[in-house]
């Protein structure tokens, strides 16, 4: 006979309950096996949910989780018998996100769901194992009596951090357990590599790069930049790097001026390892007496530098450092290498890229500085808006298409010719969120609740905030395209719209959503661009009818431009661009 | 809630540009773009002052015509270019720098990572310009418009300062080129920075009784001094006297001026920082009258040239900022050579100053340019 077992995954930032993904529920497979050995086949009952959890929650009613989960359990058996194994999985969110006292008041009550499932052994992810001496620890050893009277047993695994195993029914764990698991979650998350590339961001703007040889100049309209709160990749793939390069060398000179992240983590680096110096390249170039000190004390130095393309900085870097007696590695580390992929030689050099990038196409003559536009900065935005040059730019490299039928407002006329945002999102998206999340966390918008028609351009725009904000960060609510269009046939009136039979259900399930998610935060309208203004009448008359404070209407291009930049409504109206470009009339 | 945007003109210029590529299409979906694109122009046009509008105005009529129309519109000699002469259409920068001699305009664009014998950027009757930018440890690089007075003496210098302010936006002006010093303290090579202009030519001149009973006309002397600004003498003051003479090496190699560095003698500084006083008059300076200057009138001054005034009256005139750095090439004595194997020399020096003051020391108010 299988065992069977029941799996959950608990997560922050979901709005509303959804299916766990595929790869997830594999991996929940995987982990039993290698658990229990013995156990020759394992059976999954019920569906597979991801138990939706809010910043609210877990500050106001954090010892509820133990409520959901159970209740959730309860849902999944089928009948009252007992089961093999339980999961319930935290480890898709951040431990700084979970709040300790989550955690807590979760293990104070875990004896109820052993209760509810009738399961002989329960096993908690967690993105890291809480540490001995810290409530959650505590809490967990005091469950040992009880467990070991009903000969049940509790394993906590941390994502990074090993495991504890309380056990009444004499459930050994195998040796390997620490290091199996952390390569069978390791598989299952995004590998550092991938999160730092999805961290990259490629603005646009009018940049200029000096020669610092010769002092000439040249453009480029793109910028790359890294967001915040990506330190902790460029710290795991360059210890990674250094450990299989011991005898690079204990002076590690940088220039990182556009790259905090990078920065934070050499400085970690440094101050995890004596002996290890981190110096800025400038403050040894031009100080010849700082220079003779270090020429005198290594010898050698390695290179790390921001971003390498043409070589030229890395060459003139070079013979600067050799002029004052200091050598450097042959091999040079680069958050973005743009030569010839992400590993290239140069120049006797090897280029060891973090992310790799294709090389910019630079121009003979850069039309931007015919026209005496002025430079735009590599480490901040210069506007909070996007430039009119820039959003040409997008629009010329992807096209015009007249706008999608789907995405017609009810009642109103097609725009014959709008710029394709489908390709713009897919491109720029990434810089395109980055500003919209700038324009809100400078209005202290922390934990925003994100409101959006359910069309597939405002979908993929909200897509890529949520990627870039982080999930936890970003509650999005869709409110499906039936129910806008149901709303604006009864003048926006939203109590009407629930008494409809056919849309009960759904505006139900919404209304709940938004009451639950929308309490202590503001909410914030997300769309691609205003048109009429339509859609954003309607979503603003659901959230009044919800009681939910709304912040702000945000959009792409702003296609109708008033003095006032407010909607219907008189709320704020915020656009990355202005575009006058009324909808025709019908 | 205020969202930051850049200035109505560069976006009317960024449509435009994107106007003139979309002009020759002849498609369906060209001529919808070529729709939308005006419809958002003209509309920001009407956000701009009036001579701007009426130049838009033009440009939109013009740029409209067909390709035939338009040609023969510019064979009448007539063209958007002239038009936009009398608006004021003043493009950006952070910084300009008024040259005099050759001399002086080839030791800035060397400085500036320029071919000292490059053309301008632009020529035309507003001026000559060269455009470059500084790269910077923090922050954006510096957006520099580079003028060539040409001419000696304060008027010439005057007018070319006010010309270039109104053709550019700018935050500050600098003045880089020789001068002669006051031997008592200051050498060849060495750099003065501006404290104030003294003007020596504002004066009185009087008909005064001697005891002969004679009437003879005596020139009363009424001090003109125009400071520079406080917080750009603050800034200037935090330059290190090694990281000028570091930048000077390396525009000396940049030169191909190797023998420049031959000249340092062992155990002295050959390029010192001095901030002072300059004065400045109608006259070259070579019969020592600077040092009496010093001696007899002010002992704070320490350079003297005839183009100061003029720089630093158009300057504030026009309440934008300035700074005047002077490399010393000679005395203003009876000595001083009629062709100097110092001026490049101390132009250089100059320029170092003004380059590592700009680099490391300076700050544009404004978030971008």
């Amino acid at each position: 006979m299988p065992e069977e077992y029941v799996s959950l995954e608990v997560r922050l930032g979901l709005s509303t309950s959804k299916p766990v993904d595929s790869k997830r529920a594999e991996f929940h497979a995987e982990l039993l096996k290698l658990l229990f050995p013995k156990t020759k086949r394992w059976h999954h009952i019920g569906g597979t949910h991801c138990i939706p959890l809010s910043h609210h929650d877990c500050d106001w009613n954090p010892d509820e989780l133990v409520v959901k989960v159970c209740k959730t359990i309860q849902q999944e058996k089928v009948d009252d018998r007992a089961i093999s194994c339980c999961i319930i999985d935290f480890s898709g969110n951040s431990w700084v996100s979970l709040r300790e006292v989550l955690i807590d008041l979760f293990f104070k009550r875990v004896l109820e769901i052993y209760k509810t499932s009738s399961c002989r052994h329960l096993l908690i992810l967690l993105p890291r194992c809480p540490l001995a001496g810290s409530l959650s620890y505590d809490r967990i050893l005091h469950t040992q009596a009880e467990l070991e009277e009903k000969k049940l047993t509790l394993v906590v695994l941390g994502s990074s951090n090993g495991y504890l195993v309380v056990s009444g029914s004499g459930f050994a764990p195998p040796e390997w357990l620490g290091v199996a698991y952390v390569k069978l979650i390791r598989d299952l998350l995004e590998r550092p590599e991938q999160k730092l590339e999805s961290k990259l961001i490629r603005r646009l703007g009018h940049f200029r790069t000096i020669d610092t040889e010769t002092g000439e100049g040249s453009c480029r309209i793109y910028s790359y930049c890294f967001l915040e709160g990506c330190d902790h990749e460029f710290l795991t793939l360059f210890t990674r790097w250094w450990r299989a390069h011991q005898g690079a060398s204990d002076l590690i000179l940088f220039d990182l001026k556009n790259n905090n992240p990078f920065r934070t983590a050499l400085v970690s680096l440094r101050d995890k390892r004596r002996g290890l110096k981190v110096e800025r390249i400038d403050d040894v170039i031009d100080n010849d007496e700082f220079a003779r000190q270090l020429a005198a004390q290594y010898h050698k130095c390695l290179l790390v530098l921001d971003v390498v393309e043409s070589g030229k900085t890395l060459r003139s870097y070079v013979i600067r450092l050799q002029d004052r007696k200091i050598d450097v590695y042959p091999q040079v580390v680069a958050a973005v290498n743009k030569a010839a992929g992400k590993d290239s030689p140069f120049d006797g050099f090897r280029i060891k890229g973090l992310v790799g990038r294709n090389p910019e196409v630079r121009m003979a003559v850069c039309s931007q500085c015919a026209l005496g536009l002025p430079f735009t900065s590599d480490e901040t935005e210069p506007y909070d808006r996007i430039r009119a040059f820039d959003m040409l730019t997008m629009a010329k490299h992807c096209g015009y298409a007249p706008e999608p039928q789907e995405e017609v407002p009810y009642g109103q006329k097609r725009y014959e010719c709008l710029p394709d945002f489908d390709k713009m999102l897919e491109e720029y998206g990434d810089w395109i969120a980055y500003k919209i999340i700038s324009i809100l966390r400078k209005e202290n918008m922390a934990f925003p609740l994100i409101v959006y028609p359910g069309e597939a351009q405002s979908t993929a725009v909200v897509e890529r905030l949520q990627k870039t904000w982080g999930e936890e960060s970003l509650i999005a609510v869709r409110v499906d395209q039936s129910l806008v269009r149901a709303a604006k046939d009864v003048g926006n009136e939203w109590a009407r719209v629930r008494e409809n039979p056919d849309h009960r259900e759904q505006c139900n399930t919404l209304v709940d959503t938004l009451l639950n998610h929308g309490k202590d935060t503001s909410s914030v309208i997300v769309d691609v661009y205003w048109g009429s203004g339509s859609n954003c009448t309607s979503l603003e008359r659901l959230l009044d009818y919800c009681g939910c404070n709304m912040f702000a209407y945000v959009c792409i291009v702003d296609f109708d431009p008033s003095e006032s930049d407010l909607t219907h409504l008189g709320r704020p109206r915020l656009s990355l661009y202005k575009w006058y470009n009324p909808r025709p009339k019908v | 809630m205020k969202l930051s945007e850049e200035n109505t003109l560069n976006s009317c210029l960024a449509i435009a540009h994107y106007l003139r590529q979309n002009r020759d299409e002849n498609d369906k979906n060209a001529e919808n773009v070529r729709g939308l694109l005006i419809k958002d122009l003209v509309r920001r046009v009407g956000y701009l002052e009036p001579a701007d509008k009426a130049f838009w105005a033009l440009f939109l009529w013009h740029d409209l015509l067909p390709n035939d129309a338009r040609l023969a519109f510019a064979n009448s000699g007539l063209t958007t270019d002239e038009v936009r002469r009398f608006v004021r259409f003043r493009r950006k920068k952070d910084i300009g720098i008024v040259t005099v001699i050759a001399e002086e305009l080839e030791a800035v664009l060397i400085a500036l990572g320029k071919d000292r014998n490059s053309l301008p950027d632009v020529d035309d009757p507003t001026g000559r310009y060269w455009f470059a930018a500084i790269p910077r440890n923090e922050g954006r690089p510096l957006s520099i418009v580079v003028t060539y007075v040409g001419a000696p003496r304060n008027v010439p210098c005057a007018i070319t300062v006010s010309q270039m302010l109104a053709a550019f936006e700018l935050e500050m002006v600098c003045m880089v080129g020789i001068a002669a010093g006051v031997q008592a303290k200051v050498k060849q090579g060495d750099v003065v920075w501006s404290l104030a202009v003294y003007d020596y030519e504002h004066c009185r001149l009087e008909l005064q009784k001697k005891e002969t009973g004679e009437k003879v006309s005596v020139r009363r002397e009424r001090p003109y001094y125009q400071p520079a600004a406080r917080q750009v003498v603050a800034a200037v003051r935090r330059l290190k006297e090694e990281a000028v003479r570091t930048c000077f090496r390396e525009l000396a190699l940049r030169a191909g001026q190797d023998t420049l560095l031959n000249q340092e003698t062992a155990g002295e500084e050959y390029l010192s920082l001095h901030d002072g006083n300059i004065a400045a008059g109608e006259v070259l300076i070579a019969d020592g009258s600077l040092q009496t200057m010093y001696e007899e009138v002010d002992n704070l001054i320490r350079a003297g040239d005839e183009d100061d005034s003029g720089f630093s009256q158009a300057a504030s005139d026009q309440e934008i900022d300035w700074m005047i750095f002077r490399g010393i090439s000679d005395y203003g004595d009876p000595d001083k050579p009629k062709k100097n194997e110092w001026h490049f020399r101390a132009a250089l020096s100059a320029a170092a100053t003004c380059l590592t003051f700009l680099k490391f020391h300076w700050r544009p108010r404004q978030a971008a340019v």
